[in-house]
């Protein structure tokens, strides 16, 4: 419940509860972060004291300042520029094909009982393991590494685009087509909307895992982006850049879920309360 | 273009149904209106037919691929212009099919099922039992929804769509989604939208069994008073007998499955009609009482009974 009419109703239902109600949200980010402010100061405090060995453990303050330095000279956004156009753009690769054919696949019964069985069969293949094969296929240049991205999120996003449309409820197509909207009509305004949520739900997933093979990638055959730098800090026994490296893939994981988030809301107005 | 021509005759269609009195005290008009509406048993005979269904036979492929399920077996029924004809049956005897037969939505396996008038296929509206209005479309969008299929520009069809939602008082709802409202609501609009297609046929199919009581009641005379202004053909399946006989003209009994036309009863109340006045009414009980009674049989023979 949302929109107005629904905060409406809670401020009167819940009367001498509504202080309560309205800022347990705030009440549940301070909860959530407790646990790994808790985790960092304890981390700090052994670090210092010794009890863990500053060559693997360095103080996360340390960290912090080896972290702020890269970033002020802007290596890291560099890195982050790299790794998030290769990222995106293998994305965007792999989602479009795949989305059509999902689509396609959840509307045809001839094109799904075709192709099924071979999606199936691909489907639970690790991302990474074909990566010896696309650097022998393609080198170690861009066009390797966009594959990657797009052949890890592409069946994950047919499978999931193909799931949505077959939970559309049969009654929106019977709504169209009793209507006589034409068959491009009934896929515009039905099969589209319908799957949508379930395509953003793959988005979502999809996006996660091409943040990993990214820097996997990138550790093997790139000479730039995140995973590179995490890569050659691990080589030069840089421990407090090799850090700052993972904290960057965390927040850009993040930064990606937040994408992700602003798109759902925008393109999924009604489950948004408007 | 003659697609955008014709589809402004249509919607020109839509607001003269809509408002057919451009000037003057639009309460009065509504009266008007009411009164204007002669009941059906007087007409029938002059009208012509708008959905003829002759010698109708459905069957099914059985449940997993074995068998064949006979729905409709030689069903014959004809609904004039205008009249409100009720359809009563035991649940899974075949109600839903005869509407989606004529919805366009399935084909006979023999005989007809058409919505026409001299040769020309007639334009049908289908309101479905539960929730049928698209839950990513605005009330607004819902509505100018068999507009926007039927090519209407963007700006006619919302206009339409907001004359029919003021109409049943729900133009403050315009921009909400489907999940945001009652259930109640949500088949108020569903019912706008099947106004906005405009369709000489409605077809409803248990509109209100999802409601509570006393929201049925409302939407029935709601329904009334909108239609009395349309002066649409209704072709309404439900499982209430009360519902049958407070809207219909006429009310079919069908047997249970495959469906045939057990009985035909003639509804002589005068409009509009009001759940309090006719509970009054001893024929009201009496007719409901011989419903009962063809329906009671047809019910347990669906049920496996004697």
């Amino acid at each position: 419940m949302a929109g107005e009419r629904g905060m409406g109703t809670l401020l009167h239902a819940r009367g001498g509860r509504v202080w309560l109600a309205l800022h347990r949200p705030f009440a549940a980010a301070g909860t959530a972060l407790l646990a790994p402010a808790l985790l960092l100061a304890l981390w700090e405090l052994a670090a210092r004291r010794g009890w863990l060995d500053p060559l693997f453990f360095p103080p996360p303050s340390a960290v912090a300042r080896t972290w702020w330095r890269l970033a002020r000279e802007g290596v890291l956004l560099h890195d982050v520029r790299v790794s998030l156009a290769r990222l995106l753009a293998g994305f965007a690769l792999g989602a479009a094909p795949a989305v059509a054919l999902g689509m396609a696949m959840g509307l045809w019964r001839p094109v799904r009982v075709a192709l099924l069985p071979l999606v199936t069969a691909l489907y639970p293949i690790p991302r990474i393991a074909v990566l010896p094969l696309v650097l022998v296929l393609f080198g170690i240049g861009e066009r390797g590494k966009l594959f990657m991205i797009a052949f890890s999120v592409f069946f994950l996003m047919l499978l999931e685009t193909l799931a949505g449309v077959r939970r559309i409820e049969p009654v929106y197509l019977d709504v169209a087509r009793s209507l006589r909207a034409s068959r491009w009509k009934q896929y515009r305004s039905v099969a589209w909307p319908g799957a949508l949520p379930a395509v953003c739900t793959g988005a979502r997933l999809a996006l996660g895992f091409a943040l990993i093979v990214i820097v996997g990638t990138e550790f093997l055959a790139a000479s730039n982006g995140v995973g590179a730098r995490i890569w050659r800090a691990y080589q030069v026994l840089d421990i407090e850049t090799l850090y700052a490296g993972l904290a960057t893939t965390a927040l850009m994981g993040w930064g990606l879920t937040l994408l992700v988030s602003a798109v759902e809301r925008v393109a999924l107005p009604w489950q948004h309360g408007g | 273009m003659a697609r955008s021509v014709a589809a402004d005759t249509r919607l020109g269609r839509t607001l003269a149904r809509l408002f057919p009195f451009p000037s003057g005290d639009p309460g009065s008009a509504a009266v008007a209106a009411i009164g204007d509406r002669p009941p059906a048993g007087a007409r029938a005979g002059a009208l012509p037919v708008h959905v003829a269904v002759a010698g109708l036979v459905k069957r099914y492929p059985g449940p997993g691929g074995r068998g064949v399920v006979e729905a409709i077996a030689g069903l014959d029924l004809e609904v004039r212009e205008g009249e409100f004809c009720v359809v009563v049956g035991p649940s899974g005897c075949g109600k839903s099919t005869l509407l989606r037969l004529l919805a366009g939505l399935e084909r006979p396996t023999a005989g007809t099922a058409a919505v026409l008038h001299r040769q020309r296929r007639l334009p049908t509206a289908l309101v479905f039992q539960g929730v049928s209005l698209f839950p990513w479309l605005t009330v607004l969008d819902n509505v100018a929804y068999p507009l926007w299929a039927a090519g209407v520009r963007r700006r006619d069809r919302h206009a339409a769509a907001r004359a029919v939602l003021a109409r049943m008082g729900l133009e403050g709802f315009a921009r909400a989604y489907p999940a945001q409202l009652s259930e109640g609501m949500r088949q108020r609009v569903a019912i706008a939208r099947a106004l906005v297609a405009d369709a000489d046929v409605l077809l409803m199919d248990e509109p209100f069994s999802a409601l509570d009581e006393p929201t049925r009641l409302l939407l029935q005379e709601e329904l009334q008073t909108l239609l009395a202004r349309t002066g649409q053909t209704v072709l309404f399946v439900t499982h209430s007998i009360d519902e049958a006989v407070l809207l219909g003209d006429r009310v079919l009994v069908l047997s249970a499955r495959p469906a045939t036309v057990r009985a035909v009863f003639d509804v002589p109340f005068p409009r509009p009609r009001r759940v309090a006045e006719l509970r009054a009414d001893p024929r009201f009980g009496a007719l409901t009482v011989a419903i009962w009674q063809v329906l009671r049989d047809e019910v347990r023979r669906a049920s496996g009974g004697r």
